[in-house]
């Protein structure tokens, strides 16, 4: 065969790390994660940190292109490498006793936390379930890999559980139809059922409701904020809708052009959004009140990433910008304990205040 | 599903039925024709007894009433006399068909073995040095006229080196039988089925390729990854099994055209199968031999269209006929 089977070595002692917070269930320090491609190196993920506390949804919000997806399959080491590669910073995960850094695990161990202790909810539900299996087979071979031991009738059983847990309710039916046979909404059930199925400690979700329509979406949220309860799991919410993150998440990550501009409590960032590209989006927001108007929405695109300024990234989109804004990048400066914010602005606002 | 075959088979009719007239017709306003040609070293022969030749012949029949003529004798299963054979066509066919079925069945088999591991081997590192090497040697093979790469082999290893028959398919003057026979046969088969697979490995090797390329960049291949799967299951299993949808549906598509024989590289090594015989018919203006293989060929197109949308009924189960 043309696969190389290296056979279960033990997970690299190069990879043990030390968590911070033994709260916390994952911890990104200074993550930085480029692509070397032909046109230059892309800085998709530059300088990242952020923890995430155990039994707690953590949103990151931003733009298409600002690099939530790329930070997401960083910690699933999902990205292709190369071209892409994690140039420098840890990926902690917390797995009681001890911790691992992610970004330092080779293949082969890294495999063994995908699905178990990090599990994933796709964008696409339509594409993201493989078309010629059955629903049973795809959920069944995804515990099996990770509990090879089990039997046959207390998998079929698992199975049939995780669908009643995510409201599915002729599972007997579903486990034997295949995806095409479903809606998209069953899809994604299905998909969350996949990523609950070995309980996992912390479930990212890259848009997970984006491809569903409404009252769909407003059931699949509901659904992940009860599930998350029940096995007492975190969630990495990946999601350019703000009020999926009020809704569902605790903390928020404001993400610009690769780097993290704003973070906080979901009360700090709504009620009190200090960096001007928070305070964009927000007003972004279709609102009940100015039915008349047109929607407000930032100028601009988010830059090439290529050869990027060497001062604030936001500058030439941003509306209050001033005199300082032209020194180099500002640094990301605690407003309160767990309210952070980088920008020139925003910071001496709130000494004079 | 049986009402899905039915109706294509009804449909295949109606095509056939045109597919013939327009053979029948081309075929008649080919320069010359059978008579011509037998008397064309011969100046005693007077027009009028070609005219009674052409008679004799069935070729003195405008097109359409000549077309009418064959078809109701066709249909009656009647497919005529090879003019240089003088045998029923039909045993012509019937006999030569199985030769060139051997010949271009196992270099199928040789072509897909080698090809489907090494397209998916090349797809799975992208632009590596594998990868270059494999299409390059997929193009090379793709590029060689067979009658120039025949040749080249023919020189080496038949008439250079010895090790193997120049061409023919049984050694002259040993009458093998059973085994002897089939390893005899073996042994004249290695070189035209060399020619075969180097020939025509290329567009399988390209055509899995790029399925495979197409699949493993799919989300569901990003799932099964993120579930935690060995890369030999998501390739071998995930992958695999869609990048086979197309393959299974190509491969079903082809098998009935290993029967319509390969009129060059069986004309270069002196092998008496369907393409020799279809090449020597045209040299000698075979009308009814023509005309029957050409048919021959119509109904293994058809077929073929036909298997490849079963099986592709069959592989997928997206697809409900209807």
């Amino acid at each position: 065969m043309w696969f190389k089977n290296r056979e279960k070595a033990p997970i690299a002692a190069e990879a043990s790390a030390n968590m911070k917070d033994s709260s916390n269930v994952l911890e990104i320090d200074d993550l930085k994660v480029h692509f070397f491609t032909d046109d230059g190196v892309v800085k998709a993920v530059d300088g990242i940190s952020l923890d995430i506390p155990k039994n707690t949804t953590v949103g990151i919000v931003g733009e298409s292109g600002c690099g939530k997806s790329v930070t997401s399959m960083s910690i699933m080491r999902l990205l292709q490498e190369p071209p892409a590669s994690i140039v420098g910073g840890e990926i902690r995960l917390n797995l009681g006793d001890d911790a691992l850094d992610l970004a330092k695990m080779n293949k082969d161990s890294m495999r063994r936390i995908r699905g178990k202790e990090v599990a994933m909810i796709f964008q696409e539900p339509m594409t993201s379930l493989n078309p010629v299996f059955t629903i049973g087979e795809q959920l069944m071979e995804g515990i099996l890999v990770h509990r090879p031991d089990i039997g046959n009738a207390e998998l079929k059983g698992k199975v049939i559980e995780l669908l009643k847990m995510v409201g599915i309710s002729r599972s007997e039916e579903i486990v034997k139809s295949y995806p095409h046979e479903l809606s998209g909404g069953m899809k994604q059930r299905v998909v969350i059922a996949m990523a609950l199925s070995c309980e996992p400690r912390l479930i990212i979700a890259d848009e997970p409701t984006t491809a569903l329509d409404v009252t769909i979406q407003a059931q699949v949220l509901e659904l992940m904020r009860e599930l998350k309860d029940r096995i007492h799991t975190s969630i990495m919410l990946i999601t350019h809708d703000l009020g999926v993150v009020a809704e569902m998440a605790e903390m928020v990550v404001v993400m610009y052009a690769g780097r993290i501009v704003e973070q906080g409590t979901v009360y700090e960032i709504f009620e009190n959004p200090l960096h001007p590209y928070t305070r964009g989006l927000m007003k972004a927001r279709p609102t009940k009140d100015n039915k008349s108007k047109r929607l407000y929405s930032i100028e601009g695109n988010v830059p090439s990433p290529v050869g990027l300024p060497d001062y604030c990234y936001f500058h030439n989109r941003c509306e209050e910008s001033e005199e300082d804004c032209k020194n180099e990048y500002p640094t990301l400066v605690s407003v309160t304990p767990t309210h952070k914010v980088s920008c020139y602005v925003a910071n001496k606002e709130n000494k004079n205040a | 599903m049986k009402q899905y075959v039915i109706r294509r088979i009804l449909t295949s009719l109606v095509v056939l039925l045109g597919v013939s007239f327009l053979i029948y017709a081309m075929l008649r306003m080919m320069p010359g024709d059978f008579v011509e040609q037998m008397t064309s070293g011969n100046p005693t022969v007077t027009a009028e007894q070609k005219e009674k030749l052409r008679e004799l012949y069935g070729l003195n029949k405008g097109i359409v009433e000549g077309y009418v003529q064959w078809l109701s004798d066709a249909l009656r299963g009647d497919f005529g006399v090879s003019f240089t054979y003088q045998r029923p066509v039909t045993e012509v066919i019937g006999s030569k068909m199985w030769i060139s079925f051997s010949l271009a069945a196992s270099a199928f088999v040789i072509e897909l073995l080698i090809a489907i591991p090494l397209g998916i081997a090349a797809a799975r590192r992208q632009y590596s040095k594998r990868d270059y090497l494999i299409m390059f040697l997929a193009l090379a093979g793709i590029s060689l006229p067979s009658f120039f790469f025949a040749a080249v082999l023919q020189r080496i290893f038949a008439v250079g080196l010895g090790w193997l028959p120049l061409s023919g398919m049984v050694s002259a003057r040993e009458d093998y039988t059973g085994f002897r026979l089939v390893l005899d046969i073996a042994y004249h088969f290695i070189l035209p089925v060399t020619v075969f697979v180097i020939t025509g490995i290329g567009g399988w090797l390209r055509y899995v390729r790029t399925n495979m390329l197409e699949v493993l960049n799919a989300d569901y291949v990003r799932t099964a990854r993120a579930k935690g799967l060995p890369e030999s299951k998501v390739v071998g299993k995930h992958a695999f099994r869609n990048t086979l949808i197309p393959i299974i549906t190509f491969i079903g598509g082809s098998i009935p055209g290993l029967f319509a024989g390969a009129i060059i590289t069986e004309g270069i090594f002196a092998i008496d199968g369907l393409g020799k015989t279809a090449l020597d018919a045209v040299n000698n203006k075979d009308f009814p031999f023509l005309m029957t293989y050409l048919m021959f060929m119509a109904v293994l197109t058809l077929l073929g269209t036909l298997i490849s949308d079963i099986l592709y009924g069959l592989a997928d189960p997206r697809v409900r006929f209807r």
